[in-house]
């Protein structure tokens, strides 16, 4: 009789963590969309959660194509020439390597400092202050932010697109001596833009859950130096679950074969 | 701001000078008379969480231009009951009435209409942290008014010149004391000039001198400006040196209610240990 307690109570829970951060999210769009979000309030966390997010991005999906790229080459080598290594590596960086990881970056970085940032304001009565005042925390911190980070994942994306292919051909170039040029021009001929295309709006959807989940756990922190770690930790790994879970849904829509 | 001044008796209230007393520990009407006009109102309102009563049938109702005290030990739900006049909290069951209206069950939307003539000091001041103390000021100011850079700063100067923080503008709250902030947590709260001031324990962390001029504010702004102020406290001298009223809350439930004179001559056990501050009595069992 507990397994079923203890399952309906975690039932409940999933239910109810849906429907707050379902509405906290179209109450957050709501604003946006009338163009009420705070310009100088977006510009604040695109620079702040994009900048702060490059370097572990950059050196994440460096690594992770360097890895790739090497297992490639040594597929390519044994089986066939290494002319498919940058439509191979290509293909893995803008489908999955760059979207998927740079979110997850982007949620263990950035994602951690807004529930922090906003968790601490909760527990010291800041953002019971902004009520007070008129003003709804969801338009002042949690708007900004939504639009912040669904702007700046996508540009993150991008620039760990290219760091990702760079990498993966320095090694394939130490590997197997395959020419810049030649890496490069098949990518360009074999690979489609929508196929880079679709990798960005994976990482739109990304950018709206780990703003949303982390902006909702930092709502709701509890008191004390405890409670702030448990809602910082909580918000990271809901984040990070959830870009897997949607990723493959994402990928089943936007990819069929 | 609220309903046009009237005239009023000694104590700044809107009764009639022919007021009759009831009872040592209240005040009331006599039959026939108009009931004052009520700025704020409590009705039976109570507030459960986790099966323990915060609040039990909280009953009152304060003036236009009136200085109410809530006094009582920690943990008798004083902060809760501030909390519920300004729509932090919903209630169980029961109301809040500001100039009558029902705020208990108000959108966010609609409670920002009510919030905007009232003004809220809290216990920790609750500064904007990222803010220095010239924006937290402004703060309500840029967002609900259309005033110019140089008038904003105009009525931040003013405001921090009231509660003596004059030229503090560009320092962070991180380079206060906490009675600073304490007076920064004020003067934000007054910025749009609010009919109905709440204050979560003013005098708490500052010094004697500082302290009065705090109370001398709240009873200014009575005078000069008909703000309605609901003080929470447990320093029976500062709430006797102020309050038009008082009531003391004791486990969530209001044990006594009237002037502070009429308090202070009552033979309520509980009342007289908490006025005397003695270790021993039923308060503390």
């Amino acid at each position: 009789m507990w397994i079923i307690g203890t399952v309906g109570r975690q039932a409940l829970g999933l239910l109810s963590f849906v429907g707050q951060t379902s509405r906290l999210f179209f109450a957050a769009c709501r604003y946006i969309v009338s163009g009420r979000a705070g310009l100088r309030e977006t510009l604040h966390e695109m620079a702040d959660g994009g900048v702060s997010s490059l370097l572990i991005a950059t050196v994440t999906i460096v690594f992770s194509s360097m890895v790739m790229s090497y297992y490639i080459v040594g597929q390519s080598l044994r089986y066939f020439q290494g002319g498919f290594v940058g439509v191979l590596l290509g293909e893995a960086i803008f489908r999955e390597l760059a979207p998927v990881l740079t979110a997850v970056v982007v949620a263990a970085r950035a994602g951690s400092a807004m529930t922090a940032e906003i968790g601490s304001m909760t527990i010291t009565e800041q953002v019971d202050a902004l009520r007070a005042l008129a003003v709804d925390p969801v338009k002042h911190l949690v708007a900004p932010r939504l639009l912040a980070t669904v702007l700046v994942l996508p540009i993150l994306t991008i620039f760990s697109d290219y760091t990702g292919l760079v990498g993966g051909l320095a090694v394939a170039w130490h590997r197997a001596h395959i020419d810049p040029q030649s890496f490069f021009a098949a990518i360009s001929a074999n690979i489609p833009f929508w196929v880079l295309a679709r990798g960005l709006i994976k990482t739109v959807v990304f950018g709206a859950i780990i703003a949303t989940v982390s902006c909702h756990y930092g709502l709701r922190c509890e008191r004390g130096a405890a409670g702030l770690g448990r809602c910082v930790t909580k918000a990271v790994v809901v984040c990070i679950i959830l870009i897997y879970i949607t990723n493959f849904f994402l990928t089943l829509a936007l990819y069929p074969f | 701001m609220g309903p046009p001044r009237r005239s009023y008796n000694c104590c700044g209230q809107r009764w009639p000078a022919q007021r009759e007393r009831v009872g040592p520990d209240t005040m009331s009407v006599r039959a026939g008379e108009s009931d004052p006009v009520s700025r704020v109102e409590a009705r039976d309102l109570s507030y459960v969480i986790d099966g323990r009563a915060i609040l039990r049938d909280i009953r009152f109702h304060v003036a236009e231009r009136e200085v109410f005290a809530v006094m009582g030990m920690s943990g008798s739900g004083k902060t809760t009951l501030l909390r519920h006049i300004i729509g932090l909290v919903r209630p169980t069951s029961g109301d809040v009435l500001i100039d009558g209206q029902a705020i208990g069950h108000l959108s966010e939307r609609e409670l920002g209409g009510v919030r905007r003539k009232m003004g809220m000091s809290f216990q920790y001041s609750a500064l904007f942290d990222s803010l220095s103390v010239g924006d937290n000021v402004a703060f309500a100011l840029r967002h609900h008014t259309r005033l110019s850079d140089d008038e904003i700063h105009a009525v931040v100067s003013e405001k921090l010149a009231t509660v003596g923080m004059s030229g503090r503008e560009s320092m962070m709250p991180a380079d206060l004391s906490g009675g600073e902030r304490k007076r920064v947590g004020i003067a934000r709260a007054l910025a749009l000039e609010p009919s109905i001031m709440l204050y979560d324990e003013p005098s708490s962390g500052l010094d004697p001198i500082m302290a009065g001029v705090i109370d001398e504010l709240i009873v200014r702004l009575r005078d000069e400006l008909d703000v309605t102020s609901i003080i929470v406290s447990h320093d029976v001298m500062h709430v006797f040196g102020i309050a038009d009223r008082a009531v003391m809350l004791h486990e969530g439930s209001i044990i006594a209610e009237g002037a502070p004179e009429s308090l202070r001559r009552s033979d309520d056990g509980f009342v007289q240990q908490f006025i005397s501050g003695s270790a021993a009595g039923p308060l503390t069992g």
